[in-house]
């Protein structure tokens, strides 16, 4: 297989090695079955759910095999490596042990080949050979490439092939597994995957790297202009919609509405709606009702910022906006807390659920406390990635599709004809051989003894 | 009419083709055989039917899409692939041995169950021809499997932004492209026939089914685990 050439020992036998087709099994097969585990064990969870689950000690075993994050694990990538190399050296092999098939530019028939193949089609013609060879010379000129003749004792061989070139189909399919593993490595070498929060009305510049948790810097900021989010019947969420603006030194430059499956790509860089939340309140307008005069006092409350209460009510400070608030051990669902002090006596905790407006009058106390009104923020989660391996990885799929179609169902045929005078008749007979494929051979041969027939008859 | 009916009835018909098949391979009846062909041909006009009604009224449920979102469709379909693959092949081979296997299975999975292939013995098609008939299927579905890969790598790029990302059902579907592409070189270059490629396609076809109904036992995005 190997040229003659090439240095003996360790570089020949590891060039063989790479040039077999066993390896190349033995990987897809190996590649299949590794595959499987990380589809078994959840990959990149956290550490503790893990120890969890298989315990220390088989925790500590899956670590070091990397089993955890295994796609991207050193054995996993060599793997892909070797395969890579795999492939390309069998190409360079076989292309160069074929080279006289594939590369050359005027193919030659052996006519004793010919005569012994299976593919065989015959009829009997009254004219002589050298009419018949003028008359089919057109037909096979239309048909065929490399058109040859030779003459014989008793008539003479035409010879001429089609489909030479598909025998480069499976190259292609090898060529684009390796333009996928590069456009794999130029994603990960030059590309990033990220995450960014951000709050309603708020502008961010930097992202946070998936796996090592880095900050990154983005060349425009993202402004969420607005958030909104809607519900299935059932209470599953229907659609999150984000409004986004991208700023390029403070200047808007794009504007769009990303949901779901629909994102945002600008400069190479791409933005996914991936989740959201609440960012918890900080401001809400309260109301003071003094039970003494029945004047309302309406305050604006920060969280943590002392309220001093008119006609000597004394203060109030609102601590935080909670998700399930107890009251007398029971919740009462979403609720602001906070504490009042009266001049005299103990500071009181305050509960005021958003549910039940007129809950604190049922305190009795001298001032009723009531939330008039207060905004929620939303924060979007965003995915913001870049990958410019992507389009050599797209024209990967492009060409192993194409070249599987031309490796399985086209084929190189090489076809032949004789003619030869037996008496007062010439026999004409038509054979071909391909290299796979043989059902197509047959039609073809049959085709062409059709037409060689009809170029014949008078 | 709606869709549901129709393809409950087509369950039915398949079951009879299936039975029919088996009848007419163990007891040698050819006409049970041709009757099992009719019978199929009834039930795969059904199953197209039940296809197309199923689309339609996503339309009046207004939502229309292609009725292929769950894995109650995705087996609808599946069944309608058997079934016109099989009628085909068995047009091309004039042999029907091969029904009392597939319309089973394709009765089954309209019965929303699976089920491998069984080992094949008496008047099977001669074992050349069952060889070549393997690898022409295969070369068949790893072309469609290849690209069913691509086009999901495509969409899962434009939805999620990433093309590939080693989710389970991506993971298993590439685990069977392995298999099958192992296959093609074993034969195509190393001269593999007969059993030793039999035993590697019912590997690939046990990874085919395990990609189909066993992903969804492990956890993913892909939303097909639901029966909705």
């Amino acid at each position: 297989m190997t040229s003659s050439s090439a240095p003996a020992g360790i570089t020949d036998a590891i060039w063989k090695l790479l040039a077999s087709i066993q390896l190349t099994i033995a990987l897809l097969l190996s590649l299949a079955a590794t595959s499987v585990i990380g589809t078994l064990i959840p990959q990149n969870a956290d550490p503790a759910g893990y120890i969890a689950a298989y315990g220390e000690t088989l925790f500590r075993f899956f670590w070091v095999l990397g089993l955890f994050d295994m796609y991207h694990s050193w054995w996993f990538q060599v793997l892909m490596v070797l395969l890579a190399a795999n492939v390309i050296v069998c190409s360079a092999d076989r292309i160069s042990a074929q080279r006289k098939i594939l590369l050359v530019r005027r193919p030659h028939f052996r006519a004793e080949r010919f005569r012994s193949l299976p593919e065989h089609e015959a009829f009997d013609e009254s004219r002589p050979p050298a009419e018949l060879q003028s008359l089919f010379a057109p037909v096979f000129a239309k048909r065929l490439r490399s058109v040859q003749v030779e003459p014989t004792d008793a008539g003479f061989l035409m010879f001429g092939e089609t489909g030479r070139w598909t025998r480069f189909g499976v190259y292609a399919v090898h060529l684009s597994v390796v333009l996928l593993l590069i456009g794999g490595l130029i994603g990960s070498l030059f590309g990033f995957d990220g995450f960014v929060n951000i709050r309603e009305g708020d502008t961010v510049q930097q992202v946070t790297l998936r796996g090592t948790g880095e900050r990154l810097g983005l060349p425009f900021a993202i402004r969420c202009n607005d958030f909104s989010v809607t519900f299935y019947e059932t209470g599953a969420p229907k659609e999150f919609r984000s409004s986004l603006t991208i700023l390029e030194n403070d200047r808007e430059v794009l504007q769009k509405d990303i949901i779901v499956n629909d994102p945002l790509r600008h400069r190479g860089i791409s933005i996914f709606q991936s989740s959201y939340g609440s960012v918890p309140a900080e401001e809400a307008v309260l109301s003071f009702t003094s039970q003494a005069t029945g004047m309302i006092y309406t305050r604006e409350a920060r969280i943590g910022k002392e309220i001093v209460l008119p006609e000597n009510l004394g203060t109030f400070v609102l601590r935080e906006l909670s998700h399930n608030a107890l009251f007398r051990g029971r919740s009462v669902g979403d609720a602001f807390v906070g504490v009042l002090t009266p001049p005299e006596g103990d500071p009181e905790e305050i509960i005021l659920p958003l549910r039940f407006p007129t809950f604190d009058r049922m305190r009795r106390g001298a001032v009723v406390i009531a939330v008039d009104e207060f905004k929620e923020r939303f924060y979007t989660g965003l995915q913001v990635n870049r990958d410019p391996g992507v389009w050599v990885v797209y024209a990967g799929f492009i060409l192993m599709l194409l070249g599987c179609y031309v490796t399985f169902f086209m084929s190189h045929q090489q076809l032949c004809v004789e003619a030869a005078r037996r008496g007062a008749k010439t026999r004409v007979s038509v054979t071909g051989t391909a290299n796979k494929n043989k059902p197509a051979l047959a039609r073809r041969v049959h085709q062409l003894c059709q037409a060689l027939k009809e170029s014949s008859s008078p | 009419m709606t869709s549901s009916v129709v393809l409950s009835a087509v369950t039915f018909i398949y079951g009879v083709a299936g039975f029919l098949y088996i009848f007419a391979w163990v007891f040698r009846k050819p006409g049970a055989g041709r009757l099992g062909t009719g019978v199929a041909l009834l039930g795969v006009t059904g199953n197209a039917a039940g296809f197309i009604l199923r689309w339609v009224e996503s339309y009046q449920l207004g939502f229309g899409r292609a009725p292929l979102s769950n894995l109650y469709e995705s087996l609808i379909f599946y069944a309608l692939c058997i079934t016109l693959v099989y009628l085909a092949v068995e047009r091309r081979t004039a042999n029907r041995t091969i029904g009392a296997f597939s319309m089973p299975l394709a009765f089954l999975t309209m019965a929303y169950a699976s089920l491998g292939p069984a080992s094949a013995a008496g008047e099977m098609p001669p074992v050349e021809a069952l060889d070549e008939l393997t690898h022409q299927l295969v070369v068949f579905g790893f072309l469609f499997l290849s690209a069913g890969i691509i086009t999901g790598a495509v969409w899962a790029n434009s939805a999620w932004g990433r093309y590939w990302g080693w989710d389970p059902k991506e993971t298993w579907s590439l685990i069977t492209w392995f298999i099958y592409a192992a296959l093609l070189h074993a034969r195509m270059t190393r001269g593999w026939r007969g059993r030793r490629i039999a035993y590697l396609s019912i590997v690939g076809f046990a990874a085919v089914l395990f990609t189909y109904f066993g992903v969804n036992l492990l956890p993913g995005l892909h939303s097909y685990q639901s029966m909705g």
